[in-house]
């Protein structure tokens, strides 16, 4: 690539300038201030750009640095350049923005036209550098000696186009690397993933060492649970033997109980049986004497109960005197009360007995007088009689239904046929239908033979043209022999012509019998159609009076005969429809008549009454001819009963009245009863004063002998106890003192006796032989004990579940701690894989550069050494281009070299870089005063490689001093 | 079936062997609480369900070979537990044989219906069958078997609890010495899957296996045996009882595109009945993802457990799949990224899959991407 030239429009002491390059060495020698470091700011500018700045940035920004100078600031603050590369020739406009890169705007041409292809910085297109490359490479300036390298210098030296794509670099990729493991556990491992799972991990243990504590400590709360039951069960134990002392304890005070009861009682007996030494009188004596001493006083107020009150007596007197005859016996009252009891009902009886149902009986009398009632059988008969009705009208009306009398058919072949048909006349039609039908038939088979013949117009009669054709040959064979002048030629010929006269005359024979064929057959054509005519209207016309019509006498001959045969066979059927209607009604106007009649004889009338109706009322007159019997039984029954009644009632007025006068009694009905019940009354209770007395007399006499018996029972059985017998009043008091005695001592002696047994059976079920060991506690002191064994139980069992609960979780934290030792393992893992990784990019980056640093590191060292850049021989150039040199026996980086030697080795190094890069197309090279500290050897080995370098290289050599001007000749 | 010329002919009995219950397990390979909870009561509800299956189905005694808690001190919880099932089943006889998880298990308050085992021979008769346990322990573990004493007039059940081999321990059974010592059969535990070997020409020694898979090792039916003699002899068959199963299906994810196929291929792998075990809607799946699918498998676990969650009643996924490394043409790359993959190619101090990791963390960092290993 070569630079061309560079017009400025306005960079900072420039304004409207040109500039033009040549090839080589470029000197050029200005004063300071001349403008050179304007000119290759310009020169870089172009290519790279400049920064933009803001109004509070710090330093001298190139931007603020070369705004144009001068007019005023109304400049414009660029220009262009021209330069070639790879055979075009490239023209790069450019102007900047007073302060903000945005404002920048640049055109690139290549060969006049407006192109893209260098991008937004051609410099970078151009040279692959970057600015700052750029500047460590083929832009040289005074103050900038650094020796090293950039990342943009590596990259264009090993032509890692991925990066040139965006990708990172190795630096960037192992760092990120490094950043990724870091992040795992970093550098200092104190932090990072992996520290976060071992603090993790360092938990679980610690909670698995609590956990299996816990656990541990099961063994010993299962131990003190069972110490704590064995102590429980002890004061079981404890407390189940003061339950069994307390419980001797009260049996005992119970059995002195019961022996103190028993001893009472037995004191009380004794006590008893002293006041009776002849002994207690027993339970029946007691009885005997109680019921003795009770019987006196009721024997005694019994005995003044007993005698007959004096009113009673005086009645008693009265009413004998009244009757001195003496009054009824109870027999007569008793039957004289019977009669007159019965004769009131006979009379009643009498007054119900009677036949009510004269009228209606009188009633059905009138039907039934003269010739009694029907039969059951009749009634029977009369109902078949109905049904049998029934069927018939039920006939009658199938039959009418059957009637073709009334159908549209009938009615209209009756309109038809209303004319009489004569007898003779189907005959004739039929001759005539039968000529019309072969004059047809003949006709139809003329037409054919005549279209045949016609289609045969040239029917050829085959004996004619066999004998034409026998001419022929003959009269050809004629010819021949003619020619042949053979002697048979002439009867050949003859005879050939013969029979073609022959042939011709038979032809015209058949034409002629044709001819006269045909004309007999249209006579006969003509003929038959006339008849055939004929025929037609005969039939038609006689059709026609029975209402016929059309063009076919045919199909209408048909139609009548048909129509005909139907019309007599309908007739035929309607005739024989009424004569069954006729019998048929008349079978049931005489059953109705009957059935009419029989109703009629029970008085129901029949005459408007349906036929389903006359079943019913056949029932009904059975109902009446039943009633009616029933009426005469009642009737003579109630006659028969009221005679015996009758009867009845004579007889008791007879004896009714003996008996009432008898004892003075009034015949009349009311009268009589009064008397009689007064009588009875009377005598009754004649009758029971005079019992009541009898009977009072002898109670009395009973009495006194009981009363002086029971006295002498009493008295006896006192003395038989020793004692005396006491006032009648007190007898009562003593026995009843017997007795509560005797009872008293029975009870006691019963209750002794159980006494004893009781205190004996509680003796031997709650009173063992040996009393059972005193406790050494009390009752309520086990309670409390036990309350605090069972409280305490109750607390271990809830620690143990807890502690289970958490035992059980150990497993779970066991599996955690593994995967967490897992997870670690595979962290650790990691982060080594990721450093590995790092290294092995980092070694592929120092290969990959070792691989081309050794071309540079010995062009550095040819440039070095020719420029005495580094003092002594031993030197070199690491990865990074560090320089470093041994001196003194110590190796010394490039800072340690003075600023001469620092402009040397800057050089050589970017002389090696160049030449490293640019393999093919160099590009052109800048050198803004680069050797102003170097001494005057080393100027001029410096100025003898720019000549050298100038013969490849374009070079733009800037110096202040004709002392440093380089010659390019 | 054997040769019951002197065999008693009496009816027909009906014996339940089952062994290794891990009542109290903490099932710790469910990492959900509420599914773990939920399990440990139907480990519960599991052996309430086979006590009332014995008493419905007139089974004369219920063999418990060993390991009926999780713990050597079971918690209280699971002893009132098991002291309640029993007897609430008091025509069912509960033959108890202590093993090495549970050796100071039940020791007092026993039902009528709980008959242990010791540390000799302990016979029990029922019908036609005789059944003897040992427990096996320091003392013993060499001399029970010579101690053994058949019943030659009935069948001969023999119940212990540890591993058959050939040599004698605690947990050692000596399968040599228990060899034509007319035993019929050999009721074990200790194994937590159902499994049976001849032990001579007569004797078929069971382990019943679990009732209830407790984790991930223990995949497929779980149940007990039942064990039934005829006119014609003993015989016995596995009678899966599970409330659910732990399936396991190992599945090649290579060349999946996205992880709908991904799940596809699962749930076929779970479908599939010619492998052990078909996993349910109820049971538990774990599947293991293996190959190189073609898309970022980052979240691949996480999120295929969500979307398998609804599937079956628990799921774990393990990634175990390898994202496909392209290398592309390393060797003849001049580029940073080829000079890394060639070092790290030629390192010999990486194992395969720390290279594996190694390269996919460089080239991620160095596409710019987010680093993930």
């Amino acid at each position: 690539m070569k630079l061309i030239s560079c017009h400025i429009e306005g960079f900072g002491r420039y304004s409207d300038t040109d500039f033009s390059f040549e090839d080589g060495l470029n000197c050029f020698v200005r004063e300071n201030g001349g403008g050179k470091t304007t000119l290759t700011a310009f020169l870089r500018a172009m290519l790279y750009g400049m920064d933009g700045y803001r109004c509070d940035a710090r330093g001298f920004p190139d931007r603020m640095h070369y705004y144009p100078w001068g007019k005023g600031g109304n400049s414009a603050f660029g220009g262009n350049i021209v330069f070639e590369k790879d055979g075009s020739e490239y023209r790069i406009e450019r102007f900047f923005g007073e302060k903000n890169a945005k404002d920048d705007r640049m055109t690139v041409y290549r060969n006049g036209f407006p192109c893209t292809e260098l991008g937004e910085c051609p410099g970078k297109t151009i040279f692959g550098l970057d600015s700052d490359s750029f500047a460590r490479t083929v832009f040289f300036m005074c103050d900038d000696t650094a020796v090293e390298s950039s990342e943009g210098i590596n990259r264009a030296l090993t032509g890692m186009l991925d990066v040139e794509n965006g990708r990172p670099g190795a630096e960037e990729a192992a760092s990120k690397l490094r950043e990724k493991a870091y992040e795992i556990r970093a550098k200092s491992r104190k932090i990072g993933f992996a520290c976060d799972v071992e603090n993790e991990i360092f938990n679980i243990k610690n909670r698995l060492f609590n956990l299996k504590s816990i656990e541990d400590t099961l063994e010993r709360r299962y131990a003190l649970r069972s110490e704590y039951e064995r102590s429980f069960d002890s004061l079981k134990a404890q407390k189940k033997q003061i339950e069994t002392y307390n419980d001797w304890l009260s049996k005992k005070k119970v059995y002195e109980e019961k022996l103190a009861q028993k001893n009472a009682s037995a004191s009380k007996l004794d006590s008893i049986y002293a006041k009776y030494p002849e002994g207690i009188p027993d339970s029946d004596t007691c009885m005997t004497l109680s019921s003795a001493a009770s019987l006196l006083p009721e024997l005694r107020a019994k005995y003044a109960s007993s005698e007959f009150p004096p009113d009673r007596l005086e009645r008693l007197s009265i009413l004998h005197n009244s009757y001195p005859q003496g009054f009824p016996k109870d027999s007569e009252l008793e039957e004289l009360g019977s009669i007159i009891t019965d004769l009131g009902e006979t009379e009643v009886k009498i007054g119900n007995t009677g036949f009510r149902s004269e009228d209606r009986l009188s009633a059905l009398d009138e039907f039934f007088r003269d010739e009694g009632a029907p039969e059951p059988d009749e009634y029977e008969d009369m109902r078949e009689e109905a049904d049998l009705l029934l069927a018939r009208e039920k006939t009658i009306t199938e039959t009418a239904a059957r009637n073709p009398a009334d159908t549209p058919e009938y009615k209209r072949l009756c309109e038809k046929f209303c004319t009489p048909v004569p007898a003779d006349l189907t005959e004739k039609l039929d001759d005539e239908a039968k000529k019309y039908v072969d004059a047809e038939n003949r006709l139809q088979q003329l037409i054919t033979e005549v279209s045949g013949e016609e289609k045969k117009k040239f029917r050829i009669s085959w004996i004619p043209v066999i004998l034409m054709l026998l001419s022929v040959l003959l009269l050809g064979a004629g010819v021949i022999l003619l020619l042949m002048q053979n002697p048979a030629r002439v009867p050949v010929m003859i005879v050939g012509a013969s029979l073609l006269v022959v042939s011709a005359s038979a032809f015209g024979i058949d034409s002629w019998l044709q001819n006269r064929v045909k004309g007999s057959r249209d006579m006969e054509l003509m003929s038959l159609a006339s008849e055939k005519k004929k025929c037609s209207e005969t039939i038609l016309s006689s059709l026609a009076d029975y209402s016929y019509f059309g063009d076919d006498p045919l199909s209408l001959l048909n139609s009548f005969k048909n129509e005909r045969n139907r019309y007599l066979h309908l007739k035929t059927e309607t005739e024989k429809c009424s004569v069954k209607l006729a019998d048929l009604k008349a079978e049931a106007d005489e059953i109705r008549t009957d059935i009419d009649e029989f109703l009629g004889y029970h008085g129901i009338q029949s005459a408007l009454m349906t036929s389903q109706g006359l079943r019913s009322a056949i029932d009904r007159s059975e109902q009446i001819k039943n009633e009616y019997k029933r009426l005469c039984t009642e009737k003579s029954d109630s006659i028969a009963k009221l005679y015996v009644l009758n009867e009845h009632k004579k007889k008791l007025l007879s004896r009714r009245h003996t008996l009432l006068s008898r004892y003075g009694l009034s015949e009349n009905c009311a009268d009589s009863r009064e008397a009689l019940s007064r009588l009875v009354s009377l005598y009754n209770e004649f009758t029971a004063l005079s019992a009541e007395q009898k009977e009072k007399a002898a109670k009395r006499q009973e009495l006194s002998e009981q009363i002086s018996e029971t006295l002498s029972i009493i008295s006896g059985l006192f003395s038989s106890f020793g004692f005396d017998c006491p006032e009648e009043n007190g007898i009562s008091a003593v026995i009843h003192s017997f007795s509560a005695d005797r009872d008293a001592a029975s009870a006691l002696k019963n209750e002794l006796s159980e006494r004893e047994l009781d205190c004996e059976k509680y003796r031997i079920a709650n009173i063992p032989k040996e009393a059972p060991a005193e406790p050494d506690i009390g009752s309520a002191e086990a309670d409390s004990r036990i309350d605090t064994v069972l409280r305490n139980i109750s607390t271990l069992e809830r620690e143990i579940e807890g502690c289970e609960n958490e035992a059980s979780l150990i497993s779970g934290y066991e599996e955690k701690l593994r995967e967490a030792e897992e997870k670690l393992r595979k962290l650790d893992e990691k982060r080594k894989i990721l450093l590995c990784a790092a290294d092995a990019i980092e070694g592929a980056e120092r290969s990959i550069k070792e691989k081309y640093i050794a071309p540079i590191r010995e062009k550095f060292s040819g440039y070095a050494t020719k420029l005495g850049a580094v003092p002594g021989s031993a030197f070199s150039l690491d990865d990074d281009f560090n320089v470093s040199f041994e001196a003194a026996g110590a190796w010394h980086r490039d800072r340690s070299l003075s600023a001469g030697q620092q402009v040397c080795c800057s050089l050589a190094l970017r002389m090696s870089l160049i030449e490293s890069i640019y393999e093919y197309e160099k590009p052109f090279l800048i050198f803004d005063d680069p050797f102003s500290g170097l001494d005057t050897g080393r100027l001029e080995y410096a100025l003898s490689l720019l000549k050298k370098l100038g013969k490849d290289y374009q070079i733009l050599y800037f110096c202040c001093h004709e002392s440093r001007a380089a010659d390019n000749k | 079936m054997y040769n019951t010329d002197i065999i008693t002919k009496v009816q027909n009995m009906k014996i339940i062997h089952c062994a290794d219950i891990h009542l109290g397990s903490p099932m710790s390979s469910i990492s959900d609480d509420e599914k773990r909870k939920e399990r440990q009561s139907e480990l519960r509800a599991t052996f309430s369900r086979m006590a009332s299956f014995a008493a419905a189905e007139g089974i004369s005694a219920i063999i418990i070979a060993g390991d009926l808690f999780d713990r050597d001190r079971p918690f209280r919880r699971d002893r009132d537990f098991f002291l309640s099932t029993v007897k609430a089943n008091p025509g069912v006889d509960f033959l108890y044989l202590r093993g090495n998880h549970d050796m100071d298990g039940v020791c007092e308050d026993f039902p009528a219906n709980l008959k242990p085992f010791g540390s000799s021979w302990v016979s029990y008769s029922y019908g036609n069958i005789n059944i003897s346990g040992v427990e096996l322990n320091v003392s013993n573990c060499s001399s029970v078997y010579s101690t053994y004493v058949a019943d030659s007039e009935k069948y001969n059940i023999a119940v212990m609890h540890g591993q058959l081999c050939d040599k004698a321990g605690v947990c050692e059974i000596d399968r040599r010495r228990l060899s034509g010592r007319g035993i019929d059969y050999l009721a074990l535990g200790h194994y937590h899957g159902y499994t049976e070997q001849a032990l001579d020409s007569r004797c078929t020694a069971v382990y019943s296996g679990c009732p209830e898979g407790r984790g991930w090792d223990e995949p497929g039916d779980c149940g007990f045996v039942l064990i039934e003699t005829s006119d014609s002899g003993i015989s016995h068959k596995f009678i899966p009882f599970a409330r659910r199963r732990f399936v396991i299906r190992r599945i090649d994810v290579s060349g999946c595109l996205d992880i709908h196929e991904v799940l596809g291929r699962i749930n076929a792998a779970a479908e599939d009945d010619s492998l052990a075990s078909p996993a349910g809607s109820d049971d538990m799946l774990r599947a293991e993802l293996s190959g190189s699918p073609e898309f970022d498998t980052r979240n691949l676990s996480y999120e295929t457990e969500s979307l398998l969650r609804e599937s079956f009643w628990n799921v774990n996924v393990k990634d175990l799949t390898k994202p496909p490394l392209i290398l592309g043409d390393y060797e003849n790359d001049l580029s940073l990224r080829g000079e890394f993959i060639r070092n790290v190619m030629k390192d010999t101090s990486y194992s395969d899959g720390e290279r594996r990791r190694v390269i996919m963390a460089g080239l991620q960092a160095l596409e710019g991407e987010e680093v993930e290993i």
